[in-house]
């Protein structure tokens, strides 16, 4: 009995252990796997991070200069972002955020 | 003296493949003789997704992402297998702050995936709030893998030859403050585990496995160490294992109540092993690559939290492997389970397929036949 | 304590012992597990094509144990489930998965155990087509860029490999004479490396160089020890030894065809021997490779022979014929006074001092007109000669000079001025000559893009020479009796195939495309031969396609690689290379040329 007063005062007077995500963010911790921003100065379309990557969410135009990457097929291992040789990808710190409709972001020279 | 004849009537009736307590799909058909389960029929198959094809089809240097995704809780002992294997096939040795590293990563897996499963467990037995509890616990481990490398579940850090991330002075610091405070919290939940009659009114006496059963129908994990047999992959010595001083938990009572506090203990364990491996961990690389392609015959055998998995890996000298074979532990557990399952009653069903902790993610990754006859 | 625990280090799990078995004997050996104790692990059964091949892991004493057996498709395994029960899951899968037939087994789910897709749905990974798995290879940038497409991430590897003789065989796959590219090519390649974004390309060339210089040190000759393919009786007329026709007659040669090469000068060699000075391209090398490679092809090589007719050449029993006759018509001045004495266009002066090893009196003071590697040429040239004032007009800006950077930064060192925007006006006879010039400035663009220079208002200028040097271009001039159509430039009309308007005859190299480089005329040689074969009957030679049977891959070490320097070509001091035409480069050391090498990033890896 004093056990389950104690428990019960305990838990009564302790904030909440779950976050009201969307509204409310949890705590950011620094180097989370986020999403990815290609730099297209850098980049010389070679086509490795297309070919590394394991879900196929990199697509590449060589002649016209773009890439086409897709968040929601993206896995965020960011093998791209180590392999890339000119570095001209670089990850961001975010967690990415939910959409309503399924769109690929594009990067343009 | 009248012989009286009795008309059984069996009914059977099926289990799953969608229920509560489940956490991933089987169906079990039971054929019951008025609450009294005489016959257990297995049925599989639905979380099947052709992963053995798909791991011969891509190159091999992408797969440990493919591999990790066989199973969200085993994960990280799946990547560092797959890892093993192909080390073994491109004679690679591997740092040995690498292998540290990936033994504080995995009990941190294994602690995270028992945590789970007694969150699950109790609220199978009807114990919700200890299984928010729990759960709560489990986050302490959750961000620290956040902390880690990024993600809470998959860290994605085993890279061929050792691992790609690395922890400072200030990381390691804060593991040991999280492992204190993780192990103040399971004292604080130990009594209920380890005293409270209404939990064990459940567990103690049911699915009882007698020990030369348990050997002759092949289980492995926490399944076997709980019918008293000592049968851990971590005594092989692979990674850092072998400077580390441990041994295989075990309990004699071979039935769901000791299995449940053989998991509950191997927490402690881990908590130890963590602390004790971080301590040793020496400075040195962390990867050592080549440029060689995998070729022969490979055998892993891992101890994942619900067993031993094993991988076997063919290769022949190009990117693509010829052949991958993994046997997860949940697999060589359903018999036992059938067996156990017997003479047993309706309402005993929950607590006694829980206590085998079926991951059936991991069980169902069987070559994919291609349609086009191969 | 540490000693004890490091001493139990883990014990390798690999494959430990590994029986053959087949469905007869299966029984005995596992009757001789159960025996002793043995566990069962599971069974893997592989596709091998025609058979299958099921594999039995059992697990005793912490060791794994293998039994391999072979069964053909249709024939029924026997179960172990007798023995160890447990075997049943796996025997159930590969009996719904595979098709692998077993008798007795203890449950049997009769091919419902696991559900197949019954169709292809959707999967995390990229689908696959057909049972062969994809393999994405490419050609690598500098490939691309090289107009003979040489593989050159292959020679690459062999070059740090140490295999020189391999490095040596690639190159000649595709551009036959190693040896002079590695001294005079312009390197498209080497602008194409990816690395050239920080500004640290390969070293391409030297490295080729060094397999040719290698190569010769370790064979004592550039000779090969290369078969020819069998003789097809056909005869071919090559017209013109120069890179062009040298090419083309040993591909022809050596796809078994028998050659004529017919070369106007006493010596073989075209534009490569009147046109590239000897401090860069040395002319016993020259001469050694392409005897070496003539050889190799069983060519008749008949210089001093000067084709005027076509007609009567072809009446000697060739099957086809291929003209690569270069250009020698040089472009005029136009402007008064160019007939002056003291007035020479390059092809006279260039062809004096490199054929006939003259060396002509320039004078003190000489001005080149021109802006294009032969006016480069002639202005180092006549600094060698012991001109000590050599200026070069130029009339456009030093942005738009056609010529290759390093030239023009090697005739700076050597004290060679530049005059940028000036032009020839009149040349005013006498001893020394006197050139007015008019300054120019930039205009609109003209059609090739480049801004057309306009006259200055009032800008003249004089300068005194003892020697002017005219080296503004040069063009092809067919001689009539060829009897082919020329266009209004005077280069041969050829179409895709190299063929001209006249049956039989085929064309290439700066007869057909005006004055170019060396390793486009090489280019052309072996396109044209693999045509010329074609119409003989022949096969043809093979495109530039990457090697699928042959897998690369990225070094293991790369950030090492990254951090290593660029290797800088060894070379001549300036004040002491303008006393002798001595060669101005050296080649590269063993250590500088494989470290050179291993910083290759491989483009052309698999996926």
């Amino acid at each position: 009995m004093p056990k389950m007063l104690d428990n019960i005062l305990r838990n009564l007077f302790s904030k909440p252990a779950t976050v009201r995500y969307p509204f409310e963010k949890p705590e950011h911790v620094p180097g989370t796997r986020g999403e990815l921003s290609f730099d297209m100065s850098r980049c010389d379309q070679c086509q490795d991070c297309e070919r590394l990557c394991p879900s196929g969410a990199i697509k590449v135009d060589v002649e016209g200069k773009r890439i086409e990457w897709d968040p929601y097929k993206c896995m965020y291992c960011h093998l791209c972002v180590r392999s890339c040789m000119h570095e001209a990808i670089t990850p961001l710190d975010n967690v990415q955020p939910p959409g309503y409709r399924l769109e690929k972001k594009v990067f343009e020279a | 003296m009248n012989k009286q004849v009795e008309e059984v009537k069996t009914t059977v009736f099926p289990f799953g493949p969608q229920h509560p307590v489940l956490p991933e799909p089987i169906q079990l058909r039971f054929v019951v003789e008025e609450e009294e389960i005489v016959d257990v029929i297995p049925q599989l198959g639905y979380v099947h997704r052709g992963i053995e094809k798909a791991i011969e089809l891509n190159d091999y240097r992408r797969n440990i992402y493919l591999c990790e995704r066989i199973c969200g809780i085993c994960n990280y002992m799946h990547g560092m297998a797959y890892c093993e294997s192909i080390e073994k096939l491109t004679d690679t040795m591997v740092p040995l702050r690498a292998k540290y590293l990936r033994t504080v990563w995995s009990e941190l897996g294994r602690l995270q995936s028992h945590l789970l499963w007694l969150g699950l467990f109790s609220e199978g037995v009807g114990f919700e709030s200890l299984f928010m509890q729990i759960w709560r616990i489990r986050e302490i481990v959750l961000e620290l893998n956040e902390a880690t490398a990024g993600h809470r579940i998959h860290l994605s850090t085993n890279v061929i030859g050792g691992v790609n991330m690395d922890m400072d002075e200030g990381l390691v610091n804060r593991y040991y403050t999280d492992m204190d405070r993780l192990r103040k919290e399971m004292d604080t939940l130990a009594p209920v585990f380890y005293k409270d009659k209404a939990f064990q009114e459940k567990q103690v006496g049911k699915g009882v496995l007698p020990k030369k059963d348990a050997v002759h129908l092949g289980a492995v994990g926490p399944t076997i160490r709980g019918s008293g047999i000592p049968q851990d992959m971590r005594k092989n010595y692979y990674e850092a294992y072998g400077f580390l001083d441990f041994e295989p938990v075990t309990y004699d009572g071979d039935d769901v109540y000791s299995r449940t506090l053989v998991r509950f203990d191997e927490v402690y364990q881990s908590i130890d092993l963590i602390e004790a491996a971080l301590k040793q961990m020496p400075e040195g690389p962390i990867v050592d690559k080549n440029d060689r392609f995998p070729d022969g015959v490979a055998i892993v055998r891992v101890e994942q939290p619900r067993g031993e998995c094993f991988y076997y890996a063919v290769g022949n000298g190009t990117i693509h492997l010829e052949r991958m074979r993994i046997r997860t532990p949940t697999l060589p557990n359903i018999p036992p389970l059938l067996h156990m399952l017997k003479g047993y009653e309706i309402s005993d069903i929950p607590a006694i397929v829980h206590s085998i902790d079926p991951c059936m993610a991991c069980a169902e990754r069987i070559t994919y036949v291609d349609k086009g006859g191969q | 304590m540490m000693d004890q625990l490091a001493l139990r280090t883990q014990t390798e799990t690999g494959v430990e012992q590994e029986t053959q078995v087949s469905p007869e004997t299966l029984f005995l050996y596992v009757n001789q597990f159960k025996a002793q104790g043995a566990r069962f692990i599971t069974i893997t059964t592989r596709d091998m094509g025609d058979d299958f091949q099921v594999i039995y892991h059992f697990e005793k004493d912490n060791q794994v144990y293998n039994l391999y057996m072979t069964v053909e498709k249709e024939k029924v395994v026997p179960s172990i489930t007798g023995l160890y029960s447990v075997a049943f899951i796996a025997e159930n899968e590969s009996q719904d998965l595979l098709g692998l037939k077993f008798s007795d087994m203890n449950i049997d789910f009769g091919g419902k155990m696991f559900k197949v897709a019954p169709d292809v749905g959707t999967c995390l990974l990229k689908m696959v087509d057909g049972p062969r798995p994809p393999i994405m290879r490419k050609l690598s940038k500098c490939t691309e860029e090289c107009p003979a497409m040489v593989d050159i991430p292959r020679y690459i590897r062999q070059v740090e490999k140490g295999d020189v003789e391999g490095a040596y065989n690639t190159i000649i796959d595709r551009a036959p004479l190693p040896a002079i590219l590695g001294r005079v090519c312009f390197a498209p390649c080497q602008e194409g490396c990816r690395q050239e974004l920080e500004t640290k390309p390969i070293q391409i060339r030297m490295l080729k160089r060094y397999a040719a210089d290698c190569f010769k040190d370790q064979n004592g000759g550039l000779l090969r020890d290369v078969e020819r393919k069998p003789s097809t009786g056909k005869r071919v007329a090559v017209v013109g030894g120069g890179p062009a026709g040298v090419s083309a007659a040993y591909y022809l040669g050596m796809l078994g065809h028998g050659v004529t090469l017919l070369e106007k000068g006493k010596t073989l060699g075209g534009a490569m021997l009147w046109g590239i000075p000897k401090y860069r391209l040395p002319k016993d090398v020259m001469k050694e490779e392409i005897e070496a490679r003539m050889t190799e092809a069983g060519v008749e090589v008949k210089p001093g022979v000067e084709v005027e007719d076509l007609g009567d050449l072809m009446a000697e029993g060739y099957d086809a014929c291929f003209l690569a006759v270069g250009a020698e018509k040089c472009n005029s001045l136009r402007c008064e006074g160019e007939e002056s004495e003291g007035v020479i266009n390059f092809i006279d002066f260039l062809t004096a001092v490199n054929v006939r090893n003259e060396t002509p009196d320039v004078g003190r003071r000489v001005v080149v007109i021109g802006g294009g590697n032969s006016a480069m040429d002639s202005a180092r040239t006549a600094r060698r000669l012991g001109a000590e004032e050599v200026t070069v007009f130029y009339r456009r800006t030093e942005d738009e000079m056609p010529a290759s950077i390093d030239e023009v930064h090697g005739a700076v060192e050597e004290g060679i001025d530049f005059d940028f925007l000036s032009t020839q006006l009149t040349i005013h006879p006498g001893k020394p000559l006197r050139i007015e010039y008019q300054y120019m400035v930039p205009g609109e663009p003209d059609e090739s893009g480049r801004r057309r220079p306009v006259p200055m208002e009032g800008g003249h200028g004089f300068l005194e020479a003892d020697t002017v040097i005219a080296a503004i271009g040069y063009n092809v001039m067919v001689p009539q009796g060829f009897d082919v159509e020329v266009d209004r430039r005077g280069r041969i009309v050829i179409d895709d195939d190299y063929r001209t308007s006249r049956e039989c005859v085929y064309a290439g190299g700066d007869a057909a495309f005006g004055t170019s480089n060396v390793i486009s005329a090489l280019r052309d040689g072996r396109a044209a031969a693999s045509s010329i074969d074609r119409f003989l009957g022949g096969e043809g030679l093979s495109e530039a396609e990457p090697d699928m049977d042959e897998f690369v891959q990225r070094q293991a070490d790369l950030d090492e690689i990254r951090s290593r320097r660029q290797a800088k070509i060894p070379e001549m001091d300036p004040v002491e290379r303008v006393k002798s035409f001595e060669e101005i480069e050296k080649v590269f050391d063993r250590c500088t040329a494989e470290r050179e090498a291993g910083r290759c990033w491989r483009c052309d890896w698999n996926e």
